[in-house]
């Protein structure tokens, strides 16, 4: 499914490699500077790597840029801002996320599966579509995003530090919604954390990086 | 005091100019690129309207290419900002400032040409020039609410959300420019036909009208939603025109027709003080 050959990023990435299966859950750890995000912005486009090759599902991408490679890689940033244009509301939002493939027309099923997808954070998002999404909390903000991610098909999806900025008892539940759904779509999923404490309970692999390399799977099952 | 005329004269003045506040509007506000190349492609459309109407074509065909003159300059300063990095701002002033030679040679190098005698839209009535001013206003406000409008304003507001949600930030940059100029420019075609004709000099304070007629449009309208803004720039020039109006017939306050625009500037001064500016970022903040 994801296949990294090589990749070298001035000192910060140094001859990674790394094969991901498709369906394969997969949690990234480390400490600052380790070179995590790094890697998401190699294999999301927005950083260009000085050597090697990034291949998602057959296709090489290494030189197909970020807004292409988003027709089926789909990320969520640290930054909660950029998960979504909080001056819109949730319902243009959602029109926005099912345009990531090409801008077809939402129809009102779209409309039911995000509504559903929005019901399994169990925060009442799905009853407020006209609500700005700047009204919303930071852990609603994030829960939409996840949504949004989501909603349009793809076939990777990137999850930068998405529970850095929320409380613990948030932080659990949209880790578990996040499980639920990519497991439910039986998607390959990408997770970089510095909380440790889902070391063991997310995904099928969890794999520590240091210094710009891939030090091996601290888990896999 | 303001007669009956000169107060219609006003509104139909602020409704052809609501056509270049929506097209500012959807720079500054909906993309939010601070283009300076209004004043240039204001003229730039009446400069073809003239010289099209004056070789015989007709007037509807005029305006059509005089929008795709303004769309051509809207291009080329979003290609200088988002292809080789110059700054919005300084991208538009360049636009504006060589469009100035462009708009002389197109007027054969002459810096005005009349056609008072030709046929043009206003020739039989104001009615023509009303629903051809209709069609532009519901043309952009139906796109606003379409997929290419929800884009333009992603954009506009978020432009690493509109990134990591597959939209081409250039492409839609250039589009919205052209849509912009394009308007901007078709409300200089107009404006010549009312005026029968193009001034090299006409563009001069386009920009700032615009702007201040989307200060007042947004600011006495109680329309939120941005598709609907659209409508309070129309508002907000015939507003604007208004206070202009105002500002001519002040002697009786001691105030003296040179005294124009600053007396306009202090009366949008005190429209912004109550309500808030024109920049939705500093406005957020």
């Amino acid at each position: 499914m994801l296949k990294l050959s090589k990749i070298c990023v001035r000192d910060t990435l140094k001859c990674l490699d790394l094969s991901v299966a498709a369906g394969e859950r997969i949690l990234v750890v480390g400490g600052n500077g380790a070179g995590k995000s790094t890697l998401f912005g190699v294999i999301s486009g927005r950083i260009n790597p000085d050597h090697g090759s990034v291949v998602v599902d057959g296709m090489d991408m290494t030189i197909v840029s970020e807004c292409k490679r988003t027709y089926i890689i789909s990320s969520i940033l640290q930054d909660m801002k950029a998960g979504m244009v909080e001056e819109m509301t949730i319902l243009e939002n959602m029109k926005l996320a099912y345009m990531r493939t090409g801008g077809r027309k939402v129809s009102k099923g779209d409309i039911d599966i995000f509504k559903a997808k929005l019901s399994i954070f169990g925060m009442d998002l799905e009853n407020k579509s006209h609500e700005y999404a700047r009204n919303l909390s930071g852990g609603e903000k994030q829960a939409l995003s996840i949504v949004m991610a989501t909603s349009a098909d793809y076939k990777l999806l990137l999850l930068d530090e998405v529970t850095s900025a929320l409380s613990q008892k948030v932080s659990d539940l949209v880790m578990s919604s996040i499980d639920e759904i990519t497991s439910m779509e039986r998607k390959t999923c990408l997770m970089i954390t510095h909380d440790t404490r889902y070391m063991h309970s997310f995904g099928n692999r969890t794999l520590e990086m240091k210094d710009g390399v891939l030090c091996g799977a601290l888990r896999s099952s | 005091m303001i007669g009956i005329q000169e107060l219609l004269t006003s509104i139909e003045v602020g409704l052809i100019l609501g056509i270049v506040a929506i097209g500012v509007f959807t720079t500054f506000k909906t993309i939010n690129f601070a283009d300076m190349t209004c004043d240039g492609s204001f003229v730039s459309g009446a400069a073809v309207t003239a010289v099209l109407i004056r070789g015989g074509i007709n007037p509807y065909l005029a305006i059509l290419a005089s929008m795709i003159a303004g769309g051509i300059a809207g291009v080329l300063t979003a290609v200088l900002n988002v292809k080789y990095k110059i700054a919005d701002l300084l991208a538009g002033i360049i636009v504006a400032y060589m469009l100035y030679s462009v708009n002389l040679m197109v007027m054969g190098n002459s810096p005005s040409v009349t056609f008072v005698d030709h046929r043009t839209i206003f020739s039989d009535s104001s009615l023509p020039a009303v629903v051809v001013m209709t069609m532009l206003v519901t043309a952009v406000t139906c796109m606003m609410f379409s997929s290419f409008g929800l884009k333009l304003r992603a954009v506009g507001y978020n432009k690493q959300f509109a990134t990591t949600h597959g939209i081409d930030v250039d492409k839609i940059t250039i589009l919205g420019l052209a849509m912009s100029n394009a308007m901007i420019a078709s409300g200089g075609s107009i404006f010549s036909q009312f005026q029968g004709f193009s001034d090299v000099s006409g563009g001069f304070g386009m920009l700032v009208m615009g702007l201040a007629s989307i200060i007042v449009g947004t600011n006495v309208l109680p329309f939120k939603r941005e598709p609907l803004l659209i409508l309070s720039c129309i508002a907000g020039s015939i507003l604007y025109r208004l206070f202009i109006n105002v500002a001519l017939h002040s002697d009786a306050l001691g105030i003296k027709t040179q005294n124009l625009n600053l007396v306009t500037g202090v009366i949008m001064i005190g429209i912004m003080l109550m309500k808030g500016g024109v920049n939705r970022n500093a406005k957020a903040k």
